[in-house]
């Protein structure tokens, strides 16, 4: 079990960061930021 | 005296944290909220982008709007920022790094007959799930069907830390916002109303009943790099840690521990401690080399 | 020691946050790359607050002049429309509000399209999304592209909807902070007051 989860732990976090890495090349963290700093308003539930 | 000095550095670390979170403090002084870059950045726990003093987004905000675009692209992004920080600290995050998380705990404080535990609300603690399930996914992917944009179900209609920290502040400071607030920004008014009285007799309920995002770490927990164990050789199955423990777990560092360290106080033999699963396999690695 | 390892986690994980929050803290707002001082709306509205500061729009203001592609590929200048009430939304294709109150606008432009320009300009996303979006819905108002917040960062506001309505000499009449369904009737309201004065 233990030497189950010590494999899963890097193989997650190398996945996680390709994955913001991918994401930041097909434009991901522009797209947050402009949600960030234009609210929706009625999104957050002022409204 | 360890176990004294835990239990505040905690506090201090979420204190820094929900700090660090909003430190645009100006935004509080002309009700704005800051635009800077760093907003495309996510903190790991539950502090709306729309907090004036904010300086990054919410993961959770961010997971519902960026499912706008799942007609063409996944949300590569914000799924890697989750399993980095999911991966690295699980709940942790929930104990240390979220400041809806301090605020439950703080009204908690406030002295009152409080409501323990038991199997109901071990059940309970199930609603969460649920939550992620139609408010986080479904109910977004609906609309975004039916009209053509997703709606952030979860930000729109419950989240009460958007609510306290954006909606409640905007709306002060901003006349043609409160212009505008109806029945759905009385709705959320409600919700946090419900959240904050609720806090006082019951320990974090939002963190045990309701919030995705902790149900959303909680898969990481077992496997997660930081976590709680207990020494099964010093371990007497007193199980003073299990009951003592204030959310709905079944045994040490499932998926409902937060990594409080509240347990490590109360084990009679000492056998709970934070562990990093790095640091335990150089220390097993550096006990087999001296034998 | 092995009580405290965790706690260097944590620490770590907080020297990186300060790192990154230090490093973001220039207070560079994203609107105001690039921004220039040809604000030549009234005094006071260039003035209040600082440089990297923007202050928000009121009832009354000069309305900032701006140049905006439209999505038929034309440019539209704010001060040639002197002479006409512009109404103006800003808006976003993932914005729920914002589409839901398309519809009003539509039926706005379909009544007042002689006397005043309608214009809604989309912040901060590409010419493509925008014209997929609007191709679907078929809508035939004005469509403003502001994919780099040029013109937003004249018209500051923290959220969207944001609508605008000015009267045919320049001057802001109205100003709407959110929106969604059932605008129409505060958008006819706001049209009768721009065209009367």
């Amino acid at each position: 079990m233990t030497i189950k989860k010590s494999r899963l732990q890097p193989l997650i976090l190398v996945l996680g960061i390709a994955l913001i890495a991918a994401g930041i090349i097909q434009g991901d963290y522009h797209d947050t930021l402009m949600k960030a700093i234009m609210i929706c308003l009625e999104c957050i539930g002022i409204g | 005296m360890d176990k004294k000095i835990g239990v505040s550095k905690r506090k201090l670390i979420q204190l820094l944290s929900a700090l660090i979170y909003n430190a645009n403090l100006k935004g509080f002084a002309n009700g704005k909220i800051y635009k800077g870059p760093l907003k495309g950045v996510c903190i790991p726990g539950l502090n709306c982008y729309s907090c004036p003093g904010a300086i990054a987004a919410c993961p959770l905000g961010s997971l519902q709007s960026s499912l706008n675009s799942i007609g063409h692209k996944w949300p590569l992004y914000i799924i890697g920022i989750i399993l980095v920080f999911g991966i690295l600290l699980g709940r942790a995050i929930c104990a240390f790094l979220c400041p809806f998380g301090l605020i439950q705990e703080l009204f908690y404080k406030i002295p009152s007959p409080k409501i323990k535990k038991s199997k109901q609300t071990r059940r309970l603690s199930l609603l969460k799930y649920g939550i992620l399930l139609v408010f986080v996914i479904l109910l977004p992917v609906y609309t975004l069907i039916q009209n053509g944009v997703a709606d952030p179900a979860f930000c729109k209609y419950i989240c009460p830390a958007g609510t306290l920290e954006g909606g409640v502040p905007l709306v002060a400071l901003n006349s043609r916002l409160r212009d505008m607030t109806g029945a759905l920004f009385n709705w959320k008014i409600f919700i946090l109303s419900i959240v904050l009285l609720g806090s006082v007799f019951i320990y974090r309920p939002f963190c045990r009943f309701l919030c995705p995002l902790g149900a959303i770490y909680s898969f990481f927990n077992p496997y997660a790099v930081f976590g709680v164990s207990v020494d099964e050789e010093k371990c007497t199955k007193c199980a003073a840690c299990t009951r003592s423990c204030k959310l709905d777990v079944h045994y040490i560092n499932d998926r409902e521990c937060i990594r409080c360290g509240e347990c490590r106080k109360v084990c009679p033999s000492n056998a709970i401690s934070y562990f990093s699963k790095i640091a335990e396999r150089h220390r097993k690695e550096n006990q087999d080399e001296k034998i | 020691m092995r009580k405290f390892k965790g706690s260097i986690r944590i620490a770590a994980f907080y020297v990186l946050l300060i790192t990154v929050l230090f490093a973001g803290c220039k207070e560079k707002p994203v609107a105001d790359q690039g921004k220039s001082e040809e604000n030549n709306a009234g005094a006071d509205q260039a003035e209040a607050g600082n440089a990297a500061e923007y202050s928000e729009l009121a009832v009354g203001d000069a309305a900032p002049d701006f140049e905006v592609e439209l999505l038929d590929g034309t440019t539209l200048k704010l001060s040639d429309c002197q002479g006409q009430p512009v109404f103006l939304n800003f808006w976003a294709t993932w914005c729920p509000p914002c589409i839901a109150e398309m519809p009003d606008i539509q039926k706005l432009y379909d009544a007042y399209s002689d006397e005043a320009v309608i214009l809604a300009i989309d912040v901060g996303e590409t010419k493509d999304t925008v014209s997929s979006f609007i191709e679907e819905k078929g809508y035939t108002f004005n469509i403003g592209l502001d994919e780099n917040l040029e013109i937003g960062k004249k018209y500051p506001t923290d959220g969207i909807p944001y609508t605008v309505v000015i009267n045919s000499e320049g001057i802001i009449t109205s100003i709407h902070l959110g929106g969604g369904t059932g605008m129409l009737p505060v958008f006819e309201e706001d049209m009768q007051a721009a065209l009367a004065e």
